[in-house]
């Protein structure tokens, strides 16, 4: 609650459940019978009959004030896979074959497999010892960035593209 | 470094490697749903991710919907089967329709 105070964006709080219900934009008789229904099923920190159960960490929600994340929406982590690439971050064709002039690092490199591990969140793989210098490459003095759309959502230059692994082309 | 939320994923990188010829590899894992809900403006700072298991989620119906304690993974699949189920009643209420007025 202390970041998104920070941030600028609400966490709804209100003395009441119908209250928090109008804030969030949901009927209000269908809340707070959600919550009474959870708070009846609550056994022993669990809710083993509630409508879905909930396994464990389940307290009852009966004293205000009462407070609300809303809207939220989906974020993506991951993909866990990316670009093929070689030793060298050079990006591959799905033959294998070297594409000219197109590097590729970090979160969009399916580096991680290409060292033969399944890894979760392959950012660092790369860009953690130096994507150009694996890449045996000059970025500044020999190449030039691509007018691609992703490379202009980075304003702090080629640093941050590189550690953001976003694709190079020299 | 976490990169979950971040505005710059959006897969744009992919589909240009792809354009010029690049294969993918290991996309499967795309379909595990690594999906979290996060603030609707502050996607990659606003995670509620720590409270959820603590909480319950509810949909717009103002019901709940998931294990909350199960993490953000099944949480994702089951906004993801809500979805399906949803679309899956436009359509066939669409084609009951349909066939009524045929």
């Amino acid at each position: 609650m202390q970041t998104f105070a920070r941030l600028g964006r609400p966490v709804h709080q209100a003395d009441s459940l119908e209250e928090l219900a109008a804030m969030i934009g949901v009927s209000a008789e269908a809340f707070v019978q959600t919550v009474s229904d959870f708070n009846a099923a609550v056994t022993e920190g669990a809710t083993p009959g509630a409508p879905p159960p909930k396994a464990t960490l389940a307290t009852r929600i009966e004293t205000p004030p009462f407070y609300a994340f809303s809207p939220l929406m989906p974020g993506i982590t991951l993909t866990f896979g990316g670009i093929m690439i070689n030793e060298r971050a050079q990006a591959l064709e799905a033959d294998g074959r070297v594409i000219p002039g197109l590097f590729a690092a970090g979160e969009g490199a399916a580096a991680a497999f290409f060292h033969g591990q399944i890894g979760i969140g392959n950012a660092p793989a790369l860009a953690d010892v130096d994507g150009p210098k694996i890449a045996g490459l000059d970025p500044v003095a020999n190449g030039r960035l691509g007018d691609f759309q992703a490379v202009s959502h980075f304003p702090d230059g080629l640093a941050t593209v590189l550690r953001h692994g976003i694709l190079l082309v020299v | 470094m976490m990169v979950r939320g971040i505005k710059h994923a959006t897969g744009d990188g992919l589909l240009m490697a792809q354009r010029a010829g690049a294969g993918l590899k290991g996309m499967g894992g795309l379909m595990a749903l690594h999906i979290a809900a996060v603030d609707g403006v502050e996607t990659a700072a606003g995670q509620p991710a720590r409270v959820v298991p603590y909480a319950i989620s509810i949909n717009r119906d103002g019901k709940r919907f998931v294990d909350e304690s199960a993490g953000y993974v099944p949480m994702a699949r089951q906004c993801f089967r809500s979805l399906v189920s949803l679309l899956r009643w436009c359509s066939t209420s669409r084609c009951a329709k349909a066939s009524r007025r045929a």
